[in-house]
């Protein structure tokens, strides 16, 4: 049964109380601010009970898409989200509260899944080749997006396109689209500069566009 | 050169109508998507490649991960804190064990060097100190070595509690 000083916090954003979620007179869309941090991360070095599972909770998702991204296999996924959390618990201590807690978390993720793969041998980068810039001129005279996004077939091939691309890649997309994280704060999470961030997300979207285009051409 | 402005002009076009592609989706998806008919066919593609990066075929998270997790780790920290704590201590009663084996390894000659040695600077307060006065013996120097130990271990444990927030 969890103590009654870490029931959950109006906004639903975390399980810390009313009394110290500073996150509890803010939306529930807002992301968890720098107090929000301090007092999790200051519950957690204190042995709050449940303070850590919280700070589990808050995170997982963004720890488990950065690393699922990239290694693309639950099992390795799941050792490596946990392996995760043991650093941040171990190495907490030295979190100075510079950056937003999420990206410092990133930071260990993305550094965790970067050396499993560096391990193995995987490439996470694409060194070089098409850029997709060469679509860049066709521009379609028409396009139904509602048709095309009901089209099965062709939210496979995308599917399938995306999953083809580079783990690192594939990560910085994911955190773009998916959760919503600034370009800045990416750079922070992978170390990359925001110009870099900025070229992954433009070639790569460039390419599927490229990829749609050309599936759409053969459908018509 | 032409080429190349063309290009950036190209790329930056580029660039815009992917995130314009961004901004209409997101805005779409909390306002119910009234603007997808409004979008040029350049954005509209943009738009449905926005649509499949925002549903990537993600592995799901196993139920309760972060209660399992959370468990196990502190679990391991706690037997890692509990095995620290001990291993200090033994660490510490062995270091008061060896001391004490030194002293009576070494004979009263030593010792009363000591206490020499010791009532030779007491007694050397008044005047500048003398090198023959601070040469103490052997036994003074480990003395002196083991409290330097002891003050350093002590001073290194109060920063690590300071630095802790």
């Amino acid at each position: 049964m969890r103590p009654a000083r870490l029931q959950s916090c109006p906004t639903g954003s975390c399980n810390l109380s009313g009394a110290r979620c500073i996150d509890a007179r803010m939306g529930p869309t807002e992301p968890p601010s720098l107090d929000h941090d301090r007092a999790l991360v200051e519950a957690v070095l204190g042995r709050v009970p449940g303070a850590f599972e919280t700070l589990v909770r808050d995170y997982q998702g963004l720890c488990w898409h950065i690393i699922d991204r990239m290694v693309r296999h639950p099992d390795d996924t799941r050792d490596l989200c946990q392996e995760t959390f043991l650093r941040v618990h171990q190495y907490l201590h030295q979190y100075r509260f510079e950056s937003a807690l999420k990206s410092w978390i990133g930071q260990v993720a993305y550094s965790v899944a970067r050396r499993f793969l560096e391990r193995k041998r995987i490439p996470i980068v694409e060194s070089t080749g098409n850029d997709g810039t060469d679509v860049l001129e066709q521009v379609p005279d028409a396009f139904d997006l509602e048709a095309a996004s009901a089209d099965a077939e062709l939210a496979a091939a995308l599917h399938a396109e995306i999953e083809a691309l580079p783990p690192l890649q594939r990560m910085v997309l994911t955190l773009y689209h998916l959760d919503e994280v600034p370009i800045l704060e990416i750079a922070a999470i992978t170390g990359l500069a925001e110009g870099t961030v900025k070229s992954h997300l433009f070639r790569c979207r460039t390419r599927l566009r490229g990829r749609l285009e050309a599936l759409i051409g053969a459908t018509t | 050169m032409k080429s190349h402005d063309n290009e950036t002009e190209h790329a930056k076009r580029e660039w815009d109508a992917q995130e314009r592609a961004v901004r209409e989706e997101r805005a779409g998806a909390r306002q119910g998507d009234r603007t997808a008919a409004r979008s040029s066919p350049h954005v509209g593609i943009y738009r449905l490649v926005v649509r499949a990066l925002k549903q990537p075929p993600l592995d799901p998270i196993p139920t309760d991960f972060a209660a399992l997790t959370a468990a196990r780790i502190e679990a391991e920290s706690g037997t890692t804190d509990f095995v620290e704590t001990w291993l200090e201590r033994g660490l510490v009663v062995l270091l008061i064990f060896v001391g004490a084996g030194a002293v009576l390894s070494y004979n009263a000659e030593f010792l009363s060097g000591y206490v020499e040695s010791l009532r030779a600077l007491l007694s050397a307060v008044p005047r500048v100190p003398q090198a023959t006065d601070i040469a103490l013996p052997p036994f003074g120097v480990w003395g002196l070595a083991i409290a330097a130990c002891v003050g350093f271990t002590w001073l290194f444990e109060s920063w690590q509690k300071w630095e802790r927030p």
